[in-house]
Formats: structure tokens, C-alpha cells, sequence
């Protein structure tokens, strides 16, 4: 079979940018820690959401030092927290996400930054983030979920160590009561 | 080669959006370009492109038909 | 070879020119409506004019869809793949009937699925399928969506047949010849589209048909969501293969030569058949359930998939080149200047090519797993496909029709000119809408979104301003419908202008290198399926058993699986587990 030899360096030069191609990627995912949304989240029975031990009552949970779980139910329109409270997490924090949805397929985007899963009935995405300042994000759910898609939103509150502190402490006390 | 309808119009086509990414490339240098001096830009090179095209056009012509 | 006969093909084949042109009258309909949605959609999310209500752009967002990517196209490539067997093969169908059934069947099942959509728009009628092209489970449409999609897909496979027994029949009288290269093209995109329809067929068939009509209760979102993909990125080959085998076949002629090498366009085709489906799951990189190591394997599969679209960029260009030399052109890039950029056939494809490299790119982002999660389902990616299947294979197609349709009407094309400023059209508005869409999606803005803006928040992009990107959007959608509306007055004048002998020059020159030089390998068609078939039994065996022994069983909803299922099923995945987690424990 005649392979013209300008053609021949061209198939070289296309693997090269393949293969150049998948080790970055690979050295993104392996050295740089860019882990992907996988299975590790488990699953979870959506139609006993309410009674769950954890996405019964969503929100934070502090779990060592400067670390936090936070827990979101995705449902038509909202995000519990999300929408009607901002979810908080201090500065300075990882924070691991475990995000499920109660009806539909909804999506879970923090906007400008690349914190952005599917939130799927039945599986839990979980996913680790670092917030390194304070400020305030947006919310959205990026994967269409029904006639009120465009009103589901929300807000990430990202405080002050101290301001959360004495925030988190108020809702530990809330809870007790 | 010969300026034609058909050139021109390819010519416009062809350099619209270098013309409007020529703002990103800009923004890389951290240089706000509106976009009324794109379409000048734009407006400009067309106009050199038509008067090139009609002081050496021909001639390129009469060498390779 | 069209060699011996000069005479139009409508006078060769009437009988196929009759059913050539009943496929493509319905796909122009379909684009013209799926257009005209487009154009409300585009003026209503960046706020320039609404007419709609939000909750109704939904609707037009699944027709839009449904309409350009499942009608227009597959009917456009039906047409087209009828056209190529019966010249490359140079014989008629073997059945004029059977070819009429599958069109019939095919027009049904896009009506029925087309009532259901538009149904939505007439509040009081009960039947809507607002899921958009995508149809995720547990979002739910009428039953009739579902058996329309149904029907449509069976009628394709028929349509398959109809070409696989035209090539039989031909075979018998040409033993030990080459299969000609329009012929290979079409049954290799056949065969892959077979393989990869099996996913939609069984999630529609076994799933979202019953649980519809409420015979079952619910199903396994991720699993249904899975066999979509499995389907639906082959389908983007699906739509690709007429648009690469015309500029093969049909671009080197148009810019006056011929093409580079026929047995490098089979190594593509064949690479598309064997890499198009073991990569669905690079869709699905932000679900969860899914083990990380199968989206490896996916992202490894999709990046040399690209190796065969870089070749025909190589093809592609170099036939241009060719030509163009034969034509006169001369000097480093000068012959540029000497291809026939007056035919609106030619301009219309180069300008695809040239958008699908810049798709191509945005393609590669897309397909890098860990880069993907800055622009998961914002407006990126529906600026990505609109430069792939909305211009490289949308404008191709259109192009393609200016040569091709005067060959089935037996008349001269109406208007050049207007061809000409039709696809410039065409390019700048795409070049307009998808680039803002890019950056667009870069600020995180999301797809599929009636709102141009949300309440808690703003999106920033780093240069120029949102408010820009909105106005790019629109007009450059504005524009596009403005083509679409000019290609349609163009092929209706053409099919009602006067009959002419030679409306138009069919001949198709023979590659510089011939198929003779080439292994007889790549002709063994049984044995590329079988390897076809294997990779994704292995891209997919382990992940499907993972979804449905996690996602609480075939029908989900952590409701109990029937039990003569159940016992199978048991025995399967305790088989897989195993296995599942050996897989996993060596990737990771």
C-alpha cells in the first residue's frame, strides 16, 4: 500500500499529538490530583431520601480540622442548601461534596471554577474542594431538569474562619434544641 | 487572480472572525480593544485588500491564468 | 464506474432518484422547521426578542434537536446512501417496495415523535415530550415519542438491508473485485450504526416504552442514560460519514482533481467503525457510579479517534491542492486562489472543513477528562457541535445538494450566486455564534437555559463584556436562519426550473492511488465487525453490570426487581463483581 511521505509524517505527527494528548491528561489526573467523579460516593435509595441518616437533613458537617463534609439533595427547582440558604464553608477548608438528586437528573455547578458534577437518582457524586479565600459563588444546575430549569440556582458562601465558626455553632445548637 | 464577486466575498468571510478574535489575542496583552476599532480594523484591511487587488491584481493574472 | 454513462442519474435510476428525493424533501422540511426554532431560541435566551414563554422554549429546544440532528440528518444521509449504492454499484435497488416501506416507516415514526414534541406547545392537548434530544430518564415524554423514535430506528436498519442486499446481488456477478469506495463507505457506516443502535433500541424497547405506559415502575436512570450515549456519540460518526465520504468522493472532483488515496479513506472509514462506540462513556466523565477507570478507557479511545479525522484533514486538503494545480494554481499557498470558490458546492465545503478543525479543537478539550469539568454542560459544548454537526456536517450537506439535487430533478441549480452568498452566510454566523458560545461557556454559562441571567449572581468573562456575547449569539443565530431559508428558496426554484441534459457535471475521477495497491484485508468486512463488536463488549461489559448491580437493578428506584430477572441477574454480576473490582484495584 503507497503511503505519500509528506502523509506518513503527518500520521506521525498525529499520534505524537495523541499520545501527547493522553499524558497530559494522565499527568493531570495521576500528579496533579484531579480526581474524577466516580463510584467512591456509593448509591443511595431515592424514594427514602427524607429518613436518610444524611441527606435527611443536608448541610455541613465539620470532620477534623479544616475538613467538612457537605451534603446536597438536588430536586425541581432547588438546592437543599443552596437555594434558600447559601451552603457556607470557611476559608481555608477541604471540603468533601456529596451531592444526590430526589426526582430527576439535575447538575451541580459552581460557576467560573471547575467544581461541576451530575447529580443522577439513585448515585452519590462525591468530590473534594479546596477554598483557599473568602467570597460568594454562584450556583447552578447545568443539566436541564424540567419546565422551572432556568430558576434553579443557589449561592456558596465561602466565610471567614471566625464568622463561620460562630455561625456553625449556632446551627450545632439549633439542631440540639 | 482576478478580484470577483465570488473572491471578495470569501475574502470578507475568511476574515471576519480573525478580525473578532483579534480582541482575545489583544486581551492577552492586556489590551481593551473596542469593538468599533475591530470593524475599522476590519473596514481598513478590506479596503487595502480591494486597492491592492486593483494596482497588482491584473498583472498576477496575465502571469499564471 | 460513471464512466460509461454520461446521462444524469435521474435518467440512470429513476426509480431511486424518486426515492433519493422523497428523503431529502423530508429532511429540507425538518431543517426548515428546526431552523425556525433555532432563530426563536437564539433571540429568546440572550433577551434580544421574546415571544415565547420560558417554560416553552424547552419544547422548541426537543424540536430544534430532534428535528435537525435526528431528522434532517439521517434523512439527508438515507437519500445520500441510496444515491451512492445504486452509482457505485451502478444497478438499481433490488426492491422498489421495500425501499418505499422503509422510507414510510422511517416518515411515520418522525411524525409520531414530532407530534409529541410540538404537542407541548398546545397546553391543553395532553401529550408533550419536552426531554430535549437527550430524553434522560426519570424526565418522562408521551408514549409516542418513544415508539415514533422506535419505529425510525428499525426503519434505518431496513434501509441498511436494502444496501447490504444490493451489495450481495452485486457481488455474485463481480467476484475478486474491490468493493467500490462509495459502496465500502456506506456499509461500514452501516455496520457501525448497527452496532451502536442496539443501546437506544433496548433502552427504548425494554425501558422507557414500558415504564411510559406505566407497565413498569420506574427505571435505572443511570443506566438508561448510559445506553443513550452508548448510542449517542456513534450517532455523531453517523452524521459525519456522508459528510467525510462526500469530501472524498465528491470535494477532490469539485476542486478539479481527484482524490489522494482510496485506500487511506478505507483505513478511516474502517478506524470510525472500530473506535465510534467504545467511547459513549466520555460523555458521562461528571457522572457518578461510574468507576474512573472506565472514563480512562474512554478518554483513551476518544483521543485516537481523533487520528482518523486528522488523516482526512490531510485527504482533504491535499486533494484541494491537487486540484487546484491541475487548475493552474502554482506557489506555496497561491493555489489557493485557483479553487472554484464561484461554486457554492466547493465553498460550501471548504468553509465546513475549515470550521470542523476549529470544532475539532474544541473537541479535544471536551475529551480531556479532567479539563472537561471547567465546561460540563455550560454553552461550550453546544458551541462545539454546532461547528461538528451544525456546519461540518449541516453546511456539507447543503453543499452537497447543490451538486447533487440538480442530478435527481434533472435541472439546472437555480441560482449560483445565491448558493455562494448562502454558505458564506452560513460560516460567518456559525464563526459568530459558536465563538461566543465558546467564550460564553468559558464564564459558565450554561446550555440548555431559557434565562440569559440568574438572580444570585453574575457571570464575568475576562475580555470584552457578556452583554457582547449575547448580541454575537443572536446574530450570528439570525444569520443562520437567514441561509437556511435561502438554501430552501434555492432547492425549490431548482426542483421547479426547466429540464436540462446535463444539469450538472457527475462524473467522479478515479483516486490517484487505486484500491488495487491496497490489502484485500481491508475489504473482509466480517472480520472488522467482529473486532468492532469485541472492543465494546469490553469497553462495556464491566460498567453497564456496575450500573445496574448499584443503581438497584434493571428498572432502579431501589424497588425490587422481578424475580425471574432477578435470579439471572444475581448470578451475573456476582460472576462481574468480582471482576469489576479486580479491573478496578489494577487501574487504580
Amino acid at each position: 500500500m503507497e503511503i505519500h511521505a509528506y502523509e506518513k509524517l503527518w500520521l506521525a505527527l498525529a499520534l505524537v499529538l495523541i499520545v501527547g494528548f493522553i499524558g497530559t491528561i494522565t499527568y493531570g489526573a495521576a500528579g496533579a490530583g484531579i480526581d474524577m467523579i466516580d463510584d467512591k460516593g456509593g448509591t443511595v435509595d431515592p424514594t427514602t431520601l427524607d429518613d436518610h441518616p444524611k441527606f435527611g437533613d443536608p448541610g455541613i458537617e465539620k470532620t477534623g480540622e479544616n475538613q467538612y463534609d457537605v451534603y446536597v439533595v438536588t430536586r425541581q427547582f432547588v438546592f437543599e442548601p443552596g437555594t434558600t440558604q447559601p451552603i457556607r464553608v470557611p476559608e481555608g477548608s477541604t471540603v468533601t461534596f456529596h451531592v444526590t438528586a430526589a426526582d430527576v437528573i439535575h447538575g451541580f455547578e459552581v460557576v467560573g471554577t471547575n467544581a461541576n458534577t451530575m447529580a443522577i437518582p439513585g448515585q452519590v457524586a462525591e468530590f473534594t474542594v479546596e477554598f483557599d479565600e473568602p467570597g460568594e459563588y454562584g450556583l447552578l444546575c447545568n443539566e436541564y431538569c424540567g419546565s422551572g430549569h432556568h430558576v434553579m440556582e443557589g449561592k456558596l458562601v465561602v466565610m471567614e474562619q471566625s464568622e463561620f465558626d460562630s455561625w456553625y455553632e449556632q446551627q450545632q445548637q439549633e439542631e440540639e434544641n | 487572480m482576478r478580484l470577483t464577486k465570488a473572491t471578495s466575498l470569501i475574502i470578507i468571510a475568511i476574515s471576519v472572525p480573525i478580525a473578532i478574535e483579534l480582541r482575545t489575542v489583544a486581551g492577552f496583552f492586556n489590551i481593551e480593544l473596542p469593538l468599533i476599532a475591530v470593524a475599522i480594523i476590519e473596514f481598513l484591511f478590506l479596503g487595502l485588500m480591494f486597492v491592492l487587488y486593483g494596482l497588482y491584481g491584473e498583472k498576477d493574472n496575465s502571469v499564471s491564468p | 464506474m460513471a464512466t460509461a454513462s454520461q446521462r444524469t442519474f435521474v435518467d440512470r435510476f429513476p426509480d431511486e432518484a424518486a426515492v433519493v428525493k422523497a428523503n431529502f424533501l423530508v429532511a429540507f422540511v425538518a431543517l426548515g422547521i428546526g431552523a425556525f426554532f433555532g432563530l426563536v431560541q437564539t433571540l429568546h435566551r440572550t433577551n434580544i426578542v421574546r415571544v415565547i414563554d420560558s417554560a416553552d422554549y424547552y419544547t422548541m429546544l426537543t424540536g430544534h434537536g430532534v428535528l435537525l440532528a435526528i431528522v434532517f440528518t439521517i434523512f439527508f444521509l438515507c437519500g445520500f446512501f441510496h444515491w451512492a449504492i445504486a452509482r457505485s454499484l451502478d444497478r438499481p435497488a433490488e426492491s422498489k417496495l421495500f425501499s418505499w416501506a422503509w422510507f414510510g416507516l422511517m416518515t411515520t415514526g418522525s411524525a409520531l415523535a414530532a407530534i409529541a414534541i410540538l404537542g407541548g406547545l398546545v397546553p391543553n392537548l395532553g401529550i408533550s415530550a419536552d426531554v430535549l434530544f437527550t430524553f434522560y430518564a426519570p424526565l418522562q415524554a408521551h408514549p409516542i415519542f418513544y415508539i415514533g423514535l422506535a419505529m425510525f430506528i428499525v426503519a434505518t436498519w431496513l434501509a441498511g438491508a436494502d444496501w447490504f442486499l444490493s451489495y450481495r446481488v452485486w457481488r455474485k456477478d463481480h467476484e475478486g473485485e474491490r468493493i467500490p469506495l462509495q459502496t465500502f463507505m456506506v456499509l461500514t457506516t452501516m455496520i457501525m450504526w448497527y452496532i451502536a443502535t442496539i443501546g437506544v433500541a433496548v433502552s427504548v424497547v425494554f425501558f422507557l416504552i414500558p415504564w411510559s405506559l406505566g407497565l413498569i415502575p420506574s427505571v435505572n436512570p443511570l443506566l438508561t442514560r448510559t445506553l443513550f450515549w452508548y448510542f449517542a456519540h456513534p450517532i455523531v460518526y453517523f452524521w459525519l460519514m456522508p459528510a467525510y465520504m462526500m469530501w472524498y468522493t465528491i470535494l477532490p472532483k469539485l476542486s478539479g482533481g481527484r482524490l489522494f488515496s482510496d485506500p487511506l479513506a478505507r483505513v478511516v472509514f474502517l478506524l470510525f467503525l472500530l473506535l465510534s462506540t467504545p467511547v459513549g462513556i466520555h460523555h458521562q466523565y461528571l457522572d457518578p457510579g461510574i468507576a474512573e477507570g472506565f472514563k480512562f478507557i474512554a478518554m483513551t479511545n476518544t483521543m485516537f479517534l481523533l487520528l482518523p479525522s486528522l488523516l482526512t484533514a490531510f485527504t482533504a486538503v491535499a486533494s484541494m491542492e491537487h486540484g487546484a494545480r491541475q487548475r493552474g494554481g502554482e506557489g506555496y499557498f497561491r493555489w489557493l486562489g485557483a479553487l472554484p470558490w464561484r461554486d457554492p458546492a466547493f465553498t460550501g465545503m471548504a468553509f465546513a472543513g475549515i470550521l470542523f478543525a476549529a470544532g475539532g479543537f474544541s473537541g479535544m478539550i471536551n475529551a480531556g477528562m479532567n479539563i472537561n469539568y471547567l465546561i460540563h454542560n455550560t454553552l461550550w459544548v453546544p458551541g462545539h457541535f454546532h461547528l461538528t454537526v451544525g456546519t461540518a456536517v449541516a453546511l456539507t450537506m447543503m453543499a452537497g445538494s447543490y451538486w447533487l439535487v440538480p442530478q435527481l430533478t434533472g435541472t439546472k441549480l437555480y441560482s449560483r450566486p445565491i448558493g455562494l452568498l448562502q454558505v458564506t452566510m452560513w460560516f460567518i454566523g456559525m464563526v459568530f455564534m459558536s465563538n461566543a458560545m465558546h467564550r460564553a461557556g468559558l464564564a459558565g454559562i450554561p446550555r440548555r437555559t431559557a434565562e440569559p441571567q440568574y438572580q444570585n449572581f453574575d457571570f464575568v468573562t475576562p475580555i470584552g463584556s457578556i452583554f457582547e456575547l449575547r448580541v454575537q449569539i443572536a446574530l450570528g443565530g439570525t444569520l443562520l436562519f437567514l441561509s437556511v431559508v435561502l438554501f430552501l428558496f434555492n432547492m425549490l426554484l431548482t426542483s421547479l426550473g426547466e429540464e436540462s441534459d446535463r444539469p450538472v457535471d457527475e462524473y467522479l475521477p478515479a483516486p490517484l492511488s487505486g484500491a488495487e495497491g491496497s490489502p484485500r484485508i481491508l475489504d473482509n468486512l466480517t472480520m472488522w465487525t467482529g473486532i468492532a463488536v469485541l472492543l465494546v463488549i469490553l469497553a462495556y461489559t464491566l460498567p453497564v453490570a456496575a450500573i445496574i448491580q448499584n443503581g438497584g437493578g434493571l428498572f432502579g428506584g431501589g424497588l425490587p426487581v422481578p424475580a425471574t430477572i432477578s435470579a439471572g441477574l444475581d448470578l451475573a454480576t456476582t460472576a462481574l463483581t468480582g471482576a469489576v473490582n479486580t479491573l478496578v484495584g489494577v487501574i487504580a
